[in-house]
């Protein structure tokens, strides 16, 4: 065996989970091969063209603060980005962009190219193996066989990939694309369990086929607006328009009449699909109530007429498909370029997992995207920036990175998978997050990079831009602690703090919620300060008693989330409840803090495991 | 009009390079063209290499209106080679070109979906696809490069690919079969593509430094011990993949300059079924055409050439019906 054909790792798939686990792994060192059914499909966007949204966009911030591509990919390529919730509280505030979704792809293949550590070839696995002590091998369709310390397995949608449009089922991953026949029974020979589930697209119709006159424009943020932590954004750029529309009692009534012949009724789909993104057939089953349902008309790219339809997705027969985008004001002569379609494909059960991506069942088998029962472009890039990650530490002998649920939406999502019972495709939510007034967008850096720094893959100039950030913000709130203000000399608010003392300390004032940050700059001498330090301190001092509480809760859950759990014989623990111990057997919590989390064990259980543990009952070994 | 109502006046089935040089050709003598592809994101692909050649090495005719506009678009180098032209081309760049004129031609409606039986009757043709679509046109035209295949026997694995990855009519073959249309074997093979940070490109040879028309001025080649040369052709203008053009199967180990290059994608063949010249000229076959690599076409500038007469021609007998 020559060297061409040993690596540290081996990616398989090159969506986004294969990307950004490729890249991590090469920039911490190791020898990368990423392989991919074909390789003109790099980080492509099969569903929607758009990156970030409700607690997606606080994932992408968090990829970016621990140096992942992501962020800095879309900010490059997109066609429109705006914040989201903007009116709300900074905890449920996000991105979100519109991407040119063939730029986005170029983009990230030519960095990928531009990386000497990886190898990206095209090839489909044929074959997954253990190869001696500490090793795995995998063989390719056309007879090439590697080894490597660690195999990240992100095929995404396409293990035993099936489209669906009414009752006709075409095998594929994508439209025109091979599905991967045979990694699922590769894994399930290593041992792995994998369940089934379904995900669908809307169709595409023609740019020229549109009414924009009867729909309600939605252009993007004038900005400066950026994803990632290394770049300011544009003011101004040159952004497209969304467009909003609605379907109405047509609508519903095509949907009704034609019911039979939808996959999902009819039951030829059996797979679960996604509760949070469902079809437009199954909102008009599930809200009989409701008279109409928002569809956003999105562009695809900038030299691209086609436009996607989300809240029209939809597997009818095509001719069904018509009927119902026609009936939407302003599509009435809409014109499909692409239908949608249901894709059915095998995903491994999480709970395999442990909360570092590596396998339970096979030590250096990572598995990391949609292939774990996600949906979405961020969980997928969160996931494989993990499992990258984690793979070189493991190559270079280090201890893993594991992120706490206090610490980011990435701890959520990854402890979320890796305990919870999936039984439909995951997505991330701002209310997942129990922390979230902690886990904000604006404060991912300060949370996440110095983290990315101590790994390499965050610069020292971008670590000292969040050193610098963090003093910024401190010496903002000590600025403002220190000034005394006479309400006398705030006229504009004088009116709202009548009651008030004459003389009031700044921070005190910023409480107020109609005071902002900028009234007090002038006064409070901010000026050297930059706004995000800015915004940052004023954040923490409007809601300095809901962060404290956080952080309170926090402490008090460490206690438990330190407790690790040695493999543990739970059958013999016969205080348990039986489904306690079902349930601990099958997951395998690394924490006890974990273990509280698993549906069916109670904080009873917890008690006797406490006690279990420190009296060290019969146990199968120590971890 | 329901787009599967509407009869067109040519349907072009297969958006590679012969198909979106028909459809164009077509549209421009005011046909209405329904381009019927299976991916609409691998329109035009250049999945043999960058070289385009002409039907004429010697003179490399260049192509009219928006077809000769969108290979300068993609242009990576044009310099002389011996007696002709080597002309590079970046994929991604002539996709792109083709993908959006084609979106916003007047005349021309794209649909995506594979196209599973063609049939005959008096009116013209209808292609069957596999998502149930029936779509009527005047004239068709199959261009569906290396997809037409002969069916798997029952019992094995049904995997029908073009290219690597890709997928296309698993049933188009009865079709062609019904028609009375006679088939013969082809194969075309693709050279290995290298990552260009992989060479070394201190062993290799620097090309003629002569005028190039494209934005890359000169291009490397090498040798292996004896036979032929082979010209380091960058896929794209960034020049972060080589492809070995003229590449004949020797172990890289034994290329000047490749010892230690990473295969980005391994050589492959594929074997595809052709149709014979002569079909074209039947009497019942008046209205169907065939163009590119299906109909025997070896190189990119053939099958574009191809498409443009047939495309024309289509629309020529889509007006006398």
């Amino acid at each position: 065996m020559n060297d061409n054909t040993r690596y540290d790792i081996i990616t398989i798939g090159a969506g986004h989970a294969g990307c950004e686990a490729a890249l991590a792994g090469a920039r911490m060192g190791c020898k990368v091969m990423m392989t991919a059914i074909n390789i003109d499909r790099i980080a492509h966007m099969p569903c929607n063209p758009s990156i970030g949204g409700i607690g997606k966009g606080q994932l992408v911030r968090e990829v970016d603060a621990l140096g992942g591509e992501m962020g800095r990919n879309i900010d490059a390529t997109l066609v429109q980005i705006k914040t989201l919730n903007g009116s709300k509280g900074p905890a449920v505030q996000a991105l979100r962009a519109q991407a040119d979704k063939r730029q986005y792809s170029r983009l990230m293949k030519a960095k990928i190219l531009a990386e000497p550590k990886i190898g990206l070839r095209q090839g489909e696995v044929v074959a997954i193996e253990r190869a001696g002590e500490e090793e795995l091998q995998v063989r390719t369709a056309d007879g090439a066989t590697f080894t490597a310390k660690c195999v990240i397995v992100a095929t995404g949608t396409f293990l035993k990939g099936e489209m669906v449009i009414g009752e006709i089922k075409r095998p594929g991953g994508r439209a025109g694309e091979s599905a991967s026949s045979f990694v699922s029974g590769a894994l399930q020979r290593l041992g792995l369990e994998l369940g089934r589930f379904q995900s669908a697209t809307p169709p595409r119709i023609w740019a020229g086929s549109i009414d924009a006159t009867r729909m309600i424009a939605q252009p993007g943020d004038v900005g400066p607006l950026a994803f990632s932590f290394a770049g300011a954004g544009r003011r101004g750029r040159r952004q497209k328009d969304c467009y909003l529309t609605y379907t109405n009692k047509k609508t519903h009534k095509v949907i009704a009449d034609n019911l039979h012949l939808s996959p999902i009724k009819s039951g030829s789909v059996s797979a679960k699909g996604p509760r949070y993104c469902p079809s437009i057939d199954r909102k008009v089953i599930n809200f009989p109530d409701r008279d109409r349902h928002p569809v956003f008309v999105e562009p695809e790219g900038w030299e691209n007429e086609e436009l996607y339809l989300q809240g029209l997705t939809t597997s009818m027969p095509i001719t069904v498909q018509e009927k119902i985008i026609r009936s939407v004001e302003g599509l009435e002569q809409a014109r499909i370029m692409r239908p949608g379609y249901a894709v059915a494909y095998d995903f491994v059960l999480p709970h395999q997992l442990k909360n570092t991506l590596e396998s339970n069942a096979v030590p250096g088998l990572f598995a990391a995207g949609q292939i774990n029962g996600t949906s979405g472009y961020e969980e997928a890039a969160a996931q494989g920036l993990i499992a990258g990650i984690n793979a070189a530490l493991k190559c270079l002998g280090k201890e893993p990175l594991i992120v706490e649920r206090s610490q980011a939406y990435i701890g959520v999502l990854i402890d979320d998978l890796v305990t919870k019972e999936i039984d439909e495709p995951y997505r991330m939510f701002t209310s997942r997050a129990e922390y979230r007034l902690v886990l904000r967008s604006d404060n991912a850096d300060i949370r996440l990079t110095p983290i990315g720094h101590r790994l390499g893959l965050i610069s020292d100039g971008q670590m000292e831009k969040t050193r610098k950030k963090r003093r910024g913000t401190d010496e903002c709130l000590a600025k403002l602690k220190a000034t005394s203000v006479r309400t006398l000399d705030l006229p504009g608010i004088a009116v709202v703090v009548a009651a008030s003392p004459a003389v009031l300390k700044a921070i005190d004032l910023l409480r107020r919620p109609e005071v902002t940050i900028d009234t007090l700059a002038k006064i409070a001498r901010l000026g050297k300060i930059t706004k995000e330090s800015r915004h940052q301190a004023e954040i923490e001092t409007k809601y300095e008693g809901y962060i404290k509480r956080q952080l309170d809760q926090i402490a008090a859950q460490k206690r438990l989330e330190g407790v690790r759990l040695p493999s543990v014989d739970y059958a013999r623990i016969e205080a348990l409840s039986m489904e306690a111990r079902q349930k601990l057997a099958r997951i395998k919590p690394q924490s006890l803090g974990q273990a509280a989390r698993i549906a069916g064990v109670t904080p009873a259980d917890i008690s006797i495991l406490m006690v279990a543990i420190r009296s060290k009952t019969p146990a199968g070994g120590e971890n | 009009m329901s787009l599967l109502d509407k009869e067109y006046d040519v349907l072009v089935v297969g958006a590679g390079v012969a198909g979106v040089h028909a459809a164009y050709a077509a549209a421009l003598k005011q046909a209405e063209v329904l381009l019927l592809t299976s991916s609409w994101d691998t329109v035009a692909t250049l999945a043999w290499g960058p070289s385009w050649q002409s039907a004429n090495l010697k003179k490399q005719r260049p192509l009219p209106g928006f077809a000769g506009k969108a290979l300068a678009k993609s242009l990576i180098y044009q310099g002389q080679r011996g007696e002709g032209l080597l002309t590079l081309t970046d994929s991604f760049k002539y996709q792109g070109a083709w993908k959006h004129h084609l979106e916003r031609m007047a005349g021309v409606t794209v649909f995506q979906d594979t196209c599973e039986a063609l049939e005959a009757d008096k009116r013209g043709w209808t292609a069957l696809t596999s998502w149930g679509a029936s779509l009527k046109a005047k004239t068709a035209m199959l261009a569906i490069g290396p997809f037409l295949q002969e069916r798997a026997k029952t019992g094995e694995a049904t995997r029908l690919e073009g290219r690597p990855g890709e997928t296309g009519a698993e049933r188009l073959i009865e079709s062609i079969a019904s028609l009375g249309i006679g088939v013969s074997e082809d194969e075309c093979r693709a050279a290995p593509t290298v990552a260009a940070h992989s060479i070394n490109w201190d062993l290799v040879r620097k090309g003629a430094a002569g005028k190039s028309a494209g934005p890359v001025g000169v291009v490397y080649w090498t040798k292996a011990a004896g036979r032929g040369r082979i010209e380091l052709a960058p896929t794209s203008v960034a020049g972060d993949q080589i492809y070995l053009q003229g590449w004949k199967n020797q172990p890289l180990q034994d290329i000047a300059g490749l010892e230690k290059a990473h295969t980005t994608r391994p050589a492959f063949s594929v074997k595809y079924l052709t149709v014979s010249r002569q079909v074209m000229d039947r009497e019942h076959m008046r209205g169907l055409f065939f163009a590119g690599r299906l109909a025997g076409a070896k190189s990119y500038g053939e099958s574009a050439e191809q498409g443009l007469r047939a495309g024309a021609a289509a629309a020529n007998v889509s007006r006398e019906t």
